[in-house]
C-alpha cells in the first residue's frame, strides 16, 4: 500500500519526531495526556452541539441550529461505521507496535489507520460548521488539537489523523444531503421537542 | 455500575446542565435560567463546565482502555445520552421552581383583551421562545391541554406543510395507493 512508499516513510519521520517530543517537559506531557482521552475533547464537542441546540434567538435560527445538530450526530455515528471498514481493509498497525515509542497513552487494541476520535470530532465539527460558522471554526481547532495530542503520545501516525480529518467532513456533506431525502423526519424530531418546548 | 462509568455520567450530566445555561442564557430563555441573570446564568454554565472537567481528569487517570474497564465509542454515545437528557430533565425542574413567578407578556400583546381565564395561553409551536415569558411548567400546562383536546386535529395541523424528501413522497404514494384499493 502507500504507506510502503515515500509518503509512509515521511509519515514515519514525522511520527517520530513528534514522538520524541516526549519527555523534555512534564507540565507538556502532562497536558498531552489530558488532551489525548477519549473523554476530553469528544465529550466538550459534544457539550458544545447541546449548547448550540438551546441558544439561536428566533426560530430560523435554531431550527437551523438543531439540523446542524443532527447532521453531527448523525455523521459521528455514520463515521465511526465508515472507520471500521476502513480499518479492516488497511490493517495499519499502531505505531507503537513498531517502533521504539514513549507512550502516553494506553495501549489500544485496534488498528490505526484512520484515526476514529479524529474522523468523529471532524465530522461534528464539518456538521457544526454548515450552520455556525465560528462555533465549527473553534471545533476544528479542538479536532487538530486532539489530531496532533494522538500522534504526540504515540497512538496514531501522522497520515492516520489526515484521513480521519477528510472522512469526517466528507461523511457530514454526505449526511446533510442525506436528511433532504428523508425529510420530514428531522423536521418532526425538532418539531416534537418544540411541542414540549425543548427547541 | 462501575465506578469509572457513574464517574463519567456524573461528568457529562454537571457539564450539560452548564452548557444549558450558557445556550439558554445566550437565546435569551429565562424561563429555563436558574438565576435570571444573563451574566451570572453564563458564569455559572461556565463553572458548571470547568468544575466538572476538573474533577473528572484532576482527580485519576482516566485514560483506561475499554477492554480494562474504559468505555468504548457505543457505550460513551449512550451514556451521554442518558446524561444529556437527565440534565434536561433537571434544568427543567430546577427552572420551573425558581422562575415559579415569572410572567412576562407577549411582545405586542399589551392592548390584547386577556383570555377567559385572565392570562395568555401559549401557543405549541412557540418552543423555547415561550420560555422567555413564563416558566417551563407554566408555558407546558398552557399550551399542551389545549393540543390533547383538539387531537387529532391539532396534531396533524401542527406536523403538516413541511417539505417532503424523495423517501417520503415514495412511501406515501405506497401508502394512498394502498388506501384507494
Amino acid at each position: 500500500m502507500f504507506m510502503d512508499g515515500p509518503i509512509g516513510r515521511w509519515d514515519v519521520e514525522v511520527f517520530l519526531w513528534l514522538n520524541g517530543q516526549v519527555g523534555r517537559s512534564d507540565f507538556l506531557d502532562g497536558l498531552i495526556e489530558l488532551l489525548v482521552s477519549d473523554y476530553l475533547i469528544p465529550a466538550t464537542m459534544a457539550i458544545g452541539l447541546l449548547m448550540l441546540w438551546f441558544s439561536g434567538r428566533d426560530k430560523e435560527t435554531r431550527y437551523r441550529y438543531q439540523i446542524g445538530v443532527f447532521v453531527a450526530l448523525s455523521t459521528m455515528a455514520f463515521t465511526s461505521w465508515a472507520v471500521q471498514e476502513i480499518s479492516v481493509v488497511a490493517e495499519r498497525a499502531r505505531p507503537f507496535l513498531d517502533h521504539d515509542v514513549e507512550l502516553l497513552f494506553y495501549e489500544a487494541t485496534d488498528f490505526s489507520f484512520p484515526s476514529n476520535s479524529v474522523a468523529a470530532v471532524f465530522g461534528i465539527a464539518a456538521g457544526v460548521f454548515g450552520v455556525n460558522r465560528k462555533l465549527g471554526i473553534a471545533m476544528f481547532g479542538l479536532g487538530a488539537v486532539l489530531g496532533v495530542s494522538r500522534v504526540i503520545a504515540g497512538v496514531h501516525y501522522p497520515l492516520d489523523v489526515v484521513a480521519g480529518a477528510m472522512i469526517g467532513p466528507v461523511i457530514a456533506v454526505l449526511v446533510y444531503q442525506f436528511r433532504k431525502i428523508i425529510e420530514p423526519l428531522p423536521t418532526w424530531f425538532i418539531k416534537t421537542a418544540r411541542m414540549f418546548h425543548l427547541a | 455500575m462501575s465506578p469509572f462509568v457513574a464517574d463519567y455520567l456524573l461528568f457529562v450530566f454537571w457539564a450539560c446542565v452548564g452548557a444549558i445555561q450558557i445556550g439558554a442564557s445566550i437565546g435569551r430563555f429565562d424561563g429555563l435560567l436558574f438565576v435570571r441573570h444573563n451574566l451570572a446564568a453564563r458564569a455559572l454554565g461556565v463553572a458548571l463546565i470547568f468544575g466538572a472537567i476538573a474533577w473528572f481528569f484532576l482527580t485519576e487517570n482516566r485514560n483506561i482502555n475499554d477492554t480494562e474497564g474504559g468505555l468504548d465509542a457505543n457505550q460513551q454515545a449512550m451514556g451521554f445520552f442518558a446524561a444529556a437528557i437527565a440534565a434536561v430533565i433537571v434544568t427543567v425542574v430546577i427552572s420551573s421552581f425558581s422562575n415559579a413567578g415569572m410572567h412576562r407578556p407577549r411582545p405586542g400583546a399589551l392592548n390584547v383583551p386577556e383570555g377567559p381565564e385572565g392570562r395568555e395561553g401559549s401557543d405549541p409551536d412557540d418552543g423555547l421562545d415561550a420560555l422567555r415569558r413564563v416558566s417551563y411548567l407554566t408555558a407546558v400546562r398552557r399550551s399542551l391541554p389545549p393540543m390533547w383536546r383538539g387531537a387529532p386535529g391539532s396534531v396533524a395541523r401542527f406536523y403538516s406543510g413541511d417539505k417532503e424528501g424523495i423517501v417520503f413522497r415514495i412511501v406515501g404514494g405506497f401508502i394512498s395507493r394502498g388506501r384507494r384499493g
